[in-house]
């Protein structure tokens, strides 16, 4: 009995009842919305699939620049559910590689975008005066064009590769990051527990950090979640085009565009990966969008 | 109304923002690694051409020199020749402009037609089945790939049913029935009174707009329906359903007209955006607008041509949310020009 | 309670479902309105006073809002009303001059054409889109409806009536504005009033005059009013009989000269107990605490936190209901189970003793 009181004890000095008590709610509130859930089960579903690949895809040889002229043009069967390509490469086997290059344009976009935006905003927000007016200046300058059309101006400027494809879009990406954080930095400076910070003789790493950036985080958590899916349709759009990946890696973009020449016969190879990038998108939507009911934060999109 | 002082120091940041634009531009064409002469001519080009061209495009000048020539150049409108068409850029960028701004209107119109409706569909339904409902399907639109629904639409519509021809602006048949004056072939159709080849072009028209359209209307859905519950709200709502006024009128005069200012914003940002979804709709339905001479002269580094395009779609988007923002401050008094936008 | 009442409530409960579990707002509220009578309803902020009328009127949304009870109008079942019935009813037969006369207007239409919309399709039974349109624009009917607007205008005492017809709200003050809600309440005569706290969000001496119009209006038409105040003043002006209401329970009624003599719920005795008097006698400071929470709401008497004379009785069961001659009654245990019988002036000396003891513990 006495290990037992212990344990609970042992749980209260780590998160409080209270905390505790909320995180149930929020829990209960996320789970009541059927959208929220799903877009969490598929986002699940696919990181999984997409990071065990070679143990999921039905073939995993099949990925890369394998030929079975025999078996190419299968519409989609028991042994091919989505079919095989011009190639004869298994078209599933493809679409789960095809996330991983999805996913991980998304992980090295944000991964660079977030902490470098959020580090300007907030340096930005807080300081104010003219480190403020240059960097909000120069994300003016990134804002002026749509996302999609400056990553085709930056990938002009080299050879069409998965690697050039996610430079362009992580170099530019940074911007809504920078606008979001300056925004909630400039809304916290005058409050109180700032202020009361600043005259303990806090410096500013301490007040960014340590005041200001953990009220943050959850409209950052909300603009990452509802970013993700926006950054796979401008990677998969600049595959697409023939910017990104490009044949034989497994670009969902890529087997669209190279399917579309066999439509509409053949349509299985373009349609499949085209709804697998649908499905991974929503799946983000509605789990941005469940996650942003919960916290209650506007964030534009 | 709105303050002439605000407006200018909006216009003069608006300015701002295109010089910085420029630079980018010019950073991006010139200074990036990658010759673009080299890009131009291909991997089978002598060292010599390469020489040749890079002096004509005056490559070997000290980059500050280069920039500065840049920058006259555009400020007279010369945006040198294409390498692919020989044509000076702004040449090629005026005769392509109409159809892509063609393309837009109609797919923004469409997605007010449908988007605005269906949005106050759900808010008079809210919580109930049609709620539901649209918001699935508005969560659709945002989340498909447009080069997905662009080819979608092109099996159902074109290959399927085959109502709409699947590419194209207009069929050869029907071309030969008018002349182009305007560039905007609805109009030109018109005006040679060849109605059957209007009609053609409204064929052609129809799939890639609607596919354009739907890059936006899951948010014009969202806001209007957002908007529109929260009017609803408003005591002065409850008061007039106190008063008696029919349900209708309550929902369709009273609450759509203050509904309305919100959603303006979204639709006048969307009408920008659509532009950067055209260069994805132009390649799938074969559009001869800006956006597939751009794609096209990416894809052939075509320097001259992607500067031009950029910039003529930078100044277009600029533009455009400077107008958002000035409509938007003459409906609503509250709203400062000069104010963050966060 | 007599057979003509032209409004009967009975039995009337209205819950909230949220996050935060089930929020038992209104119970048990029985309340009636004869013809010609003016009537009250008096509680704090937040006492469930606006929902009950909400309740009253349909303008409660359900779900999330959950309503049970017998609302009676003229012998018509109003909970059984089709939305299309309602909307005939309401502002033809049931006028309703709502809380906030700032927030009350519609913002982006003229006055007129708001008034002028109330006159001529308030509670009618024939307005389709189609015969919107023609009546709308039909230049007879129109002018006709704004002379009707304009006469309620003048009536109202509303300044320069001809410019505020063309104003947008915004450029009103909050009398003038609440003075255009009242015009447009009064636009289709109806039978019975309903009136939410009106002017009471506007400066003092403003809020007067909206009463004091509000007293004529209302005895010239020999109209039925439902009021709802938190001001026992304002109830002692205007009306015939008063309901005191707390915690979403009405805890007495009686003639209103009556509730001011002999109040018999502690409740009404603290309130009466805690107005100013130009006298200058000393006077309550209060009743400590404040409206309960509705979704853990107190056991038994709602009232029994605030209450100085509280026991285990008040707390273990919700204490019955009295009645003190035909139109009066008190829902307290104490008039039923011995004790001290509660008096305005006893109430008083326990609040003020309790304020001397809160006073010394924080000079402590």
């Amino acid at each position: 009995m006495s290990t037992d009181t212990d344990h609970s004890h042992a749980l209260d000095r780590l998160v409080s009842p209270a905390r505790r008590e909320l995180w149930y709610r929020s829990y209960r509130r996320f789970a009541n919305q059927p959208m929220s859930m799903v877009g969490l089960g598929i986002v699940t579903v696919v990181v999984l699939a997409a990071v065990f690949a070679p143990y999921v895809a039905p073939y995993p040889a099949q990925v890369g620049s394998f030929t079975d002229f025999a078996n190419a043009y299968q519409p989609p069967t028991v042994a091919h559910p989505f079919g095989t390509d011009s190639a004869g490469r298994d078209i599933l086997t493809r679409v789960i590689y095809g996330y991983r290059i999805s996913l991980l344009l998304v992980a090295v976009v944000l991964g660079i975008g977030v902490p470098v935006g959020v580090l300007l905003g907030l340096v930005a927000g807080y300081t104010g005066g003219w480190v403020d007016t240059v960097i909000m200046r120069v994300t003016d300058t990134f804002l002026a064009l749509p996302p999609l059309v400056l990553a085709l101006a930056i990938a002009s400027a080299f050879e069409p590769t998965l690697e050039v494809a996610m430079f362009a879009v992580a170099s530019l990406w940074w911007t809504w990051y920078a606008r979001l954080a300056r925004g909630l930095a400039a809304g916290q400076r005058d409050e109180e527990y700032v202020q009361a910070a600043e005259l303990a003789g806090a410096g500013t790493p301490h007040v960014l950090f340590r005041e200001i950036l953990p009220n943050c985080l959850s409209p950052i958590l909300v603009k990452v979640t509802l970013d993700a899916g926006i950054v796979i349709l401008t990677g998969a759009s600049l595959s697409f085009i023939g910017l990104g990946v490009q044949p034989p890696q497994p670009g969902l973009g890529t087997m669209v565009a190279n399917g579309t020449q066999y439509l509409p016969g053949k349509w299985w190879i373009s349609v499949f990966p085209g709804f697998a990038i649908f499905v991974l998108v929503i799946g983000f939507n509605m789990l941005g969008d469940g996650l942003r009911d919960l916290f209650d934060v506007e964030v534009e999109q | 109304m709105i303050d002439p002082k605000q407006v200018a120091q909006r216009l003069s940041g608006m300015v701002v923002s295109l010089l910085g634009l420029s630079v980018l531009i010019f950073v991006i064409s010139r200074v990036l690694p990658g010759n673009p002469a080299r890009m131009a001519l291909g991997a089978m080009a002598s060292e010599e051409q390469v020489q040749r061209l890079a002096a004509e495009m005056g490559l070997n000048e000290p980059l500050p020199l280069q920039y500065a020539d840049y920058m006259r150049r555009l400020l007279v409108g010369d945006l040198g020749q294409s390498l692919q068409t020989k044509n000076p850029v702004v040449q090629d960028l005026m005769f392509k402009l109409p159809a892509t701004l063609e393309l837009i209107t109609v797919a923004f119109a469409l997605m007010v037609g449908l988007g605005v409706p269906l949005g106050v569909l759900a808010a008079v339904n809210h919580g109930g089945r049609l709620d539901n409902l649209t918001r699935v399907f508005a969560f659709s639109t945002v989340s498909v790939p447009s080069f997905f629904i662009g080819i979608l639409f092109q099996l159902a519509f074109g290959y399927f049913l085959q109502w709409f021809p699947i590419t194209g602006r207009v069929s050869s048949a029907a071309a030969a029935e008018f002349t182009r004056v305007t560039g905007f072939y609805l109009l030109d159709t018109l005006l040679a009174g060849a109605f059957a080849a209007h009609v053609d072009v409204w064929g052609h028209l129809l799939l890639p707009a609607l596919a354009l359209s739907f890059s936006g209307m899951g948010q014009v859905i969202r806001i209007t329906r957002s908007s529109m519950i929260d009017v609803e709200g408003k005591d002065y709502i409850v008061a007039s359903r106190g008063f008696g006024l029919p349900s209708w009128m309550v929902t369709h005069k009273y609450t759509l007209k203050n509904a309305f200012v919100p959603t303006l914003t979204i639709l006048g940002l969307q009408y920008a955006w659509l532009l950067s979804g055209a260069f994805i709709i132009e390649i799938v339905y074969s559009w001869p607008g800006v956006a597939k001479y751009g794609v096209q002269s990416v894809l052939t580094s075509d320097v001259n041509a992607v500067v031009g395009v950029t910039m003529l779609i930078g100044v277009a988007f600029v533009t455009v949310n400077f107008l958002v923002d000035v409509v938007m401050a003459v409906l609503d008094p509250r709203i400062d020009l000069t104010g963050d936008t966060t | 309670m007599s057979d003509d009442a032209l409004l009967d409530v009975s039995g009337l409960s209205v819950g909230f479902e949220g996050f935060d579990g089930y929020a038992d707002v209104v119970g048990d509220v029985d309340l009636h309105v004869e013809r010609g009578e003016v009537v009250t309803i008096v509680g704090e902020t937040g006492c469930g006073k606006s929902v009950t009328t909400k309740a009253i009127t349909g303008l409660l949304d359900e779900p999330p809002a959950h309503v049970e009870g017998d609302v009676e109008f003229d012998g018509m079942d109003l909970r059984e009303l089709s939305e299309a019935e309602r909307e005939d009813l309401n502002g033809d037969r049931l006028g309703m001059v709502s809380q906030n006369p700032l927030s009350s207007l519609n913002p982006v239409f003229t006055v007129g054409e708001q008034l002028t919309d109330t006159a001529q399709f308030g509670g009618s039974d024939d307005a389709g889109l189609l015969s919107y349109l023609r009546r709308r624009h039909s230049g007879s009917e129109r002018a006709a409806a704004r002379e009707r607007v304009l006469e309620m205008l003048r009536e109202v005492q509303m300044p320069d009536p001809e410019a505020v017809i063309d104003s947008y709200p915004s450029e009103l003050s909050g009398g003038m504005r609440q003075r255009a809600l009242i015009a447009q309440a009064l636009l289709n005569e109806p039978d019975l009033l309903i009136a939410d706290e009106p002017g009471s969000a506007l400066d003092v001496t403003v809020h007067d005059r909206i009463l004091s119009l509000l007293t004529d209006v209302i005895a010239e038409r020999d109209m039925s009013v439902l009021m709802i105040t938190h001001n026992l003043g304002v109830a002692r002006q205007i009306s015939d009989r008063i309901y005191i209401m707390y915690g979403g329970r009405i805890v007495e009624s009686a003639p209103t000269e009556e509730i001011f003599t002999e109040a018999r719920h502690p409740y009404t005795q603290g309130l009466i107990a805690s107005i100013p008097r130009l006298s200058g006698e000393p006077m309550a400071g209060g009743i400590d605490g404040s409206v309960p929470e509705y979704t853990d709401p107190p056991s038994g008497c709602r009232f029994h936190p605030r209450c100085p004379y509280a026991d285990d009785d008040c707390r273990s069961a919700a204490p019955p209901r009295t009645d003190f001659g035909e139109e009066a009654h008190a829902v307290c245990v104490r008039h039923v189970d011995g004790g001290p019988t509660p008096t305005i002036a006893e109430t008083k000396r326990r609040l003020m003793a309790d304020d001397e003891r809160a006073e010394s513990e924080v000079e402590r």
